[in-house]
């Protein structure tokens, strides 16, 4: 990508670009953790269910811990 | 990722949520009561299936031909229309109407205990859940409305995957779960926007889909019958509909129907002329016999006339991942927790897009090419490298 302009904040060190794996590293890891959790709590009561409800906890949980550390 | 991919998919994210936001957000308004109709209808009275005990009438008691007896006595002149057991509870629905076909409108819903035979009353109708789960499924406008609803949840996963490949760029100089909270007030907004969308995303996708799929119920529907429905009973086809004075034993056709799919419990009896069944047949669905397939339902097709069966096997693909939607997109399979994860997850949704349109709001004109350059290069602040 060439240089663009970006408005006229001061000239800054910038973190380096993470690659796009990188990237997605954590939303893979919660989309997976979403999506088992809504197919094991329809495979059975009792342990299935509570394994689902930690899963889905997961996505939520940690957007609460991003709000408490948010700054 | 070239800039200008990058513009093309801003311009698809943008305009499938402007499009589609404020439906979406009145599905998330009413969709959070939907979630916990059953503690509702506990809470006003309205849910026999928790109150009544006895063996489930699923699996037994007073014979069906009674069931059917005591109902129609209730509504003179009507015919039955569908019969529906609980699997917890004595708890029997028996819906009536004026004939075989009946509009929906026109039938009556009535609740009886199986393990007395005893009539319960007719359901409530017209209540407030009534009304937003009307409102929820086709803004009272039927088979239209339901399509274009589902044209909006369509339209809200191309917003989900576009959003998802915008991400991509603009997270590339941020780590993950920033929000930044110390710039713009457009820069805090937007960050939220990201963080909460993307961790909601697989709920999102999931229950946007299945929200799809339920939205075409009705041409599924139609297409089993008028299909593999049709093929099944082709030795019907060209006879006249079976007279409602003619329709035999309940209780034998049940028998038969049991011996075809042995082990597996009964969800409900389709009576012949309706949109589940034939003119000639009691169409009798079972659940599977696992808690993975217990939402799928395997339809037995009996002679209403001899109670012979006449064939019984699962339904196309397409129909049974229409049943599998309906538990996904309701929540309403893994107890109040999964009940509460549902509400929070909704809560999200409702904060994705009341953001996203208070960044379109609060966009000032003519500056599309300094947000794409924000999301080209990375969010972060100075200059690029």
């Amino acid at each position: 990508m060439s240089t663009v302009r970006v408005g006229t904040a001061q000239p800054r060190q910038r973190r380096p670009r993470a690659s796009v794996w990188r990237v997605f590293a954590m939303p893979a890891l919660l989309l997976v953790a979403s999506i088992a959790g809504l197919v094991l709590g329809l495979t059975g009561d009792g342990l299935p269910d509570a394994l689902s409800w930690a899963l889905l906890s997961i996505p939520i949980i940690l957007a609460a811990i991003a709000f408490a550390r948010r700054g | 990722m070239k800039r200008s991919t990058i513009k093309a998919w801003f311009v698809v994210h943008k305009w499938s949520s402007l499009v589609s936001t404020l439906f979406l957000l009145m599905l998330c308004v009413t969709g959070l009561p939907l979630i916990f109709h059953d503690e509702i209808d506990t809470l006003i009275g309205e849910d026999h299936d928790s109150v009544l005990e006895g063996t489930p009438s699923a699996e037994g008691g007073q014979p069906l031909d009674r069931m059917v007896a005591n109902a129609l006595a209730e509504q003179p002149g009507e015919v039955p229309l569908f019969m529906a057991f609980s699997q917890d509870s004595p708890l029997l629905t028996v819906t009536t109407g004026p004939t075989p076909d009946a509009d929906s409108a026109d039938m009556t819903l009535l609740f009886l205990d199986r393990s007395t035979g005893q009539l319960i009353g007719p359901a409530p109708t017209g209540g407030l859940m009534d009304f937003i789960l009307q409102l929820h499924t086709d803004m009272f406008l039927g088979l239209p409305g339901m399509l274009f609803l589902g044209l909006m949840g369509a339209l809200f996963v191309a917003a989900l995957v576009s959003g998802v490949v915008l991400y991509a760029p603009f997270m590339r100089r941020l780590p993950f779960g920033t929000l930044r909270t110390t710039r713009s007030p457009r820069v805090k907004t937007l960050d939220q926007h990201n963080l909460i969308g993307i961790v909601a995303l697989g709920w999102m996708l999931v229950v946007g889909l299945t929200g799809v799929i339920n939205a075409l119920a009705d041409p599924l529907t139609e297409s089993w019958q008028n299909g593999e429905l049709a093929e099944m009973t082709a030795q019907y086809a060209g006879e006249r509909p079976v007279d409602p004075d003619n329709y035999g034993s309940l209780d034998a056709a049940m028998a038969s129907a049991q011996s075809a799919l042995p082990g597996r419990s009964p969800q409900f009896i389709a009576f012949p002329g309706g949109d589940w069944s034939t003119g000639h047949h009691y169409a009798v669905f079972f659940q599977g016999d696992r808690p993975l397939t217990r939402h799928l339902l395997t339809p037995a097709l009996i002679d209403a006339r001899s109670a012979q069966l006449t064939d019984a096997g699962a339904m196309p693909a397409l129909n049974q991942a229409l049943m599998m939607s309906k538990p996904l997109h309701f929540g309403d399979y893994g107890g109040l927790p999964l009940k509460l994860i549902w509400a929070a997850l909704t809560l999200a949704t409702i904060w994705v897009l009341w953001s996203g349109l208070l960044l379109w709001l609060r966009r000032s004109p003519a500056k599309i090419e300094r947000r794409i350059d924000e999301i080209a290069t990375g969010a972060a602040r100075g200059m690029p490298v």
